[in-house]
Parts: structure tokens; sequence; C-alpha cells
């Protein structure tokens, strides 16, 4: 029996499955899917792979379009979607890094097993609500001034660290220390600024969230070691954050100032999401604005990851790898 | 009571299909059907209200503008709506009053958190009356 992406997807070998530029006329690039075979059945009830072609036609778009094996249904970009974009001639496209700027998940070890921890779990998970502000309308504990939120935006989790909500081993295991370099808080405007500072050192509501886990099987025994994993039955803490109402009023701010950029610069998309969200291109003079903003979510992010009053042993990469620029 | 709004689930997103007799109703729906998701709109009392006023380049961009507009306000001044008399509107210029109160947790069951408006499957149709569509980030 032939499977439907048959028509649509080259296989090249077991993992990896191309779209090719002749599937829709515009393409710059083809597009290149991570999957195994079985999981494509699922990604194809999604109609993802339309989502990877759109991205293929953005400007400046180098090698691939790329869609990693969590592939799903986003918002222009599809969510696992990976694009590189020259400097030159690329558009920033926040599609490809999400509203909730950097939002990621954290895993933290505890040397804690569970046979020690659910006699205790009510209590833990009463002091977890008491601790970590979460939920609709829940404001953090921290109070910054305007001053201090721009140095959450340059430093990231080193400021959390500073104020003592980790140290700096945590700082080293959290990808790009909870920060992008050339991040310019002047660009960030006074309502994401508003929106964010209450909410900084809040776990947010919807997909965000706080789980206890415990260790249920160790597939690769190295990678578990690396990570502080020792046993099955061991109590793991994974945390799921991001910049929520600051990240999201960054691209609402930019997709309402620059929304006219795609005509203006005669970009040919097939997806309004997609375009409303094409940024200048670098090379304008306000090209690395949107860079910058973007740069800024990522701490302000970063810093959440810390701020939730708890110590990570270990980051994990989380389901979207996002836009990164390439130069 | 007449359906002004519908709200809608798409995967795992969340949106409304609002209706109104012409393109100035249907804002106004949108936004009353984009509060029913955030909380009981049953809850929520008429003791203030804010005027509001919104520009963008089109018509589409003007409703995402719009909604994404509240829910700043909701956000930063907490204050939860209602109703909406929607004023003035072009294609890129919208005036109107919300009215409702300020957010009160003892009171006020919050449902979701409604994150932005998107271009996602957004429609605007005129026939007759005004029907729009919008998808939320949540």
């Amino acid at each position: 029996m032939t499977s439907p992406w048959h028509e649509v997807l080259h296989k090249i070998d077991d993992y990896r499955w191309e779209i090719p530029t002749s599937y829709k006329t515009g393409m710059r690039v083809s597009g290149l899917v991570y999957s195994s075979e079985i999981m494509l059945s699922h990604i194809w009830e999604e109609n993802v792979f339309e989502q990877v072609a759109n991205v293929a036609f953005l400007p400046g778009i180098v090698g691939h379009s790329l869609a990693m094996p969590d592939i799903h249904w986003g918002y222009g970009f599809p969510i696992g979607g990976v694009a590189a974009m020259r400097v030159e001639d690329g558009v920033v496209s926040p599609g490809g890094v999400g509203f909730d700027i950097n939002c990621g998940v954290r895993l933290m070890r505890t040397n804690l097993t569970e046979a020690e921890v659910r006699p205790k779990i009510d209590r833990i998970t009463t002091e977890v609500f008491n601790n970590v502000p979460s939920g609709l309308g829940m404001k953090g504990k921290l109070r910054v001034s305007n001053r201090e939120l721009d140095e959450v935006m340059v430093k990231g989790s080193l400021w959390a660290a500073e104020r003592g909500y980790g140290d700096l081993a945590d700082v080293e295991a959290t990808e790009e220390s909870g920060c992008i370099k050339g991040a310019d808080p002047d660009k960030v405007s006074g309502r994401a600024r508003e929106r964010g500072m209450p909410q900084l050192g809040t776990l947010g509501s919807g997909n965000h969230f706080l789980e206890i886990q415990r260790v249920d099987e160790i597939y690769d025994l190295n990678t578990a070691k690396a990570m502080g994993i020792q046993e099955i039955g061991q109590v793991l803490v994974l945390v799921h954050s991001g910049s929520r109402g600051f990240g999201h009023q960054v691209c609402t701010d930019y997709v309402a100032a620059l929304g006219q950029a795609v005509r203006k610069y005669g970009i040919n998309l097939p997806d309004r999401q997609l375009g409303q969200k094409v940024r200048h291109q670098f090379t304008r003079p306000s090209a690395c604005l949107c860079a910058g903003e973007i740069a800024r979510g990522a701490g302000i992010s970063g810093g959440n990851g810390l701020c939730s009053e708890l110590r990570m042993d270990e980051s994990t990469v989380h389901r979207s790898l996002g836009q990164r620029v390439a130069g | 009571m007449r359906r002004d709004f519908e709200v809608i689930a798409h995967t795992a997103d969340i949106g409304i299909v609002a209706k109104g007799a012409d393109v100035k109703q249907a804002f106004a729906n949108a936004a009353r059907g984009m509060f029913s998701i955030i909380t009981e709109l049953d809850t929520v009392k008429e003791k203030e209200h804010r005027r509001i006023e919104v520009t963008a380049p089109d018509r589409e961009a003007l409703l995402v503008n719009w909604l994404n507009e509240l829910i700043y306000l909701f956000e930063t001044k907490e204050i939860l709506f209602n109703r909406f008399d929607v004023t003035h509107l072009t294609d890129t210029e919208l005036k109107a009053v919300g009215y409702g109160e300020k957010l009160d947790l003892a009171k006020h069951h919050l449902k979701r958190e409604v994150k932005a408006a998107t271009y996602h499957t957004l429609k605007i149709e005129e026939n007759g009356g005004c029907k729009v569509r919008v998808l939320f980030d949540i």
C-alpha cells in the first residue's frame, strides 16, 4: 500500500525525507523532514508539510527548510521548524522563534527516590504551589525596576544567579546562558515591559507547567549519567516556561509596526501569518531591531527558568529549535 | 439570548466566529467572544468604561490589533470587559468604548490565558451582515 506522503516526500534514507522545490511554485529551497516512517503518519495528519514548504518561500533561506521530528502545526512556521537565513538578503520571521520567545523546558535532578517522595507528595505539591507563582492572573514575588529589567534582558540566567536564585553552574547548564548576545533593551516597548515586569519569576499557565517526575526507564546510560540521572525511580522536576506576555508583546508590536514590510519589499509568501512576521531585511538600518528584540525576549525567558526558585542540574533541548540566524 | 459569537476549537488552538449586522458589531462581538474564553462573562459587571482607539494598515490587521489591544489592557490594567460599542470604523481605524470592571480573583474565575490574536485562518466576510473568524494563541 502506498502512503499518501509518498507523493509529496522523496525518501533519502530511513530518517530523512525531502520536499522538493517542485512541490510548490515559489519555494526557494527544498524541505527536509527528519522523521521515522511511523512518525510520518502522525505528521501527515496535521498537514504540516504545507508549512514546511511555506517557510521555503522566505527570502535568503539557506540549505533547506528543516523539520525536526517533533514537527507540528504552528503559526506561519511549523513548531519544530528550523531555517537559516543569509545576513545579506535574509529576513527574520518571529514565527520561527515562536511568540513565547525562548520558551523551553528544564530538567532538574534531585537525589531523592520515588519511595522517599511519594508519602510526602501532598506536602511537596502544596509547597510548590505556594512558592512558584503560576496560573492566570498570578503575579511574581519579584519586583524589578525598569533598569533592572534591562539587566534581565541582557544577562538572562546570570541575572537570576546574581540575585541568588541559582549559581554559576546553573547558568552554564542553560542554553546560551539563558540570553542571546546583542540584546538591546532600548528597542523594547513600554508595553512589553508593562506585560513582562509583573510576570517575571512566574511559571505561567496554559501549556506551561512544573512536573515532579520519576525516572521510568534509562535508554542511554552514558547520557543519563552526564545528566546526573542514575537510577530508575529517581525523582526529577521538569519545568516548562517562557517569556510569557513579554515575548508576545514584543512580537505583537513588531507585527503591527512592520506589517507592510512584505509588500514594501515585494516578497511573495503563501501565508499571511508567515508574511506578517517577516521583518526587515538585515541590511536595512532597522534590520537588527527584530533580531535584537528576539534576543531580549530570550533573556527574560532565561531569567524565568531560574526564578522559579528551584535549582537545575541540567537543561534539555526544547521541542523547538526555532529560527537561527546564520552568518 | 441571541448567539453573537461561537467559540471554536482547532487542534491546540481556540478561536471565535462572531457575527453582526455590520462590521462594527461583528468586531464588538469578536471582542466579547474573546473575553468569554478568558472568563465567565456573566460575572463581569459594567462598572467602568474605557475609550479605545486602534489603527492598522488594513481591515484584517485592524481586527487583530483591536483584539491584541484588549489583551494588553486586560493584562496590564487588569480590566475585564463584558460589552463593547464600536463607534467608528474604517479599514484602517477603529474607535470603541469597552464596558467592564477591574479583575477581582475572588470573584472572577479566569479560564484561559489568551496571549495573542493571530492571522491564522483569519476571515472577515461581508454578505449582508458580517462574520469574522479569529484564532488565538493560548
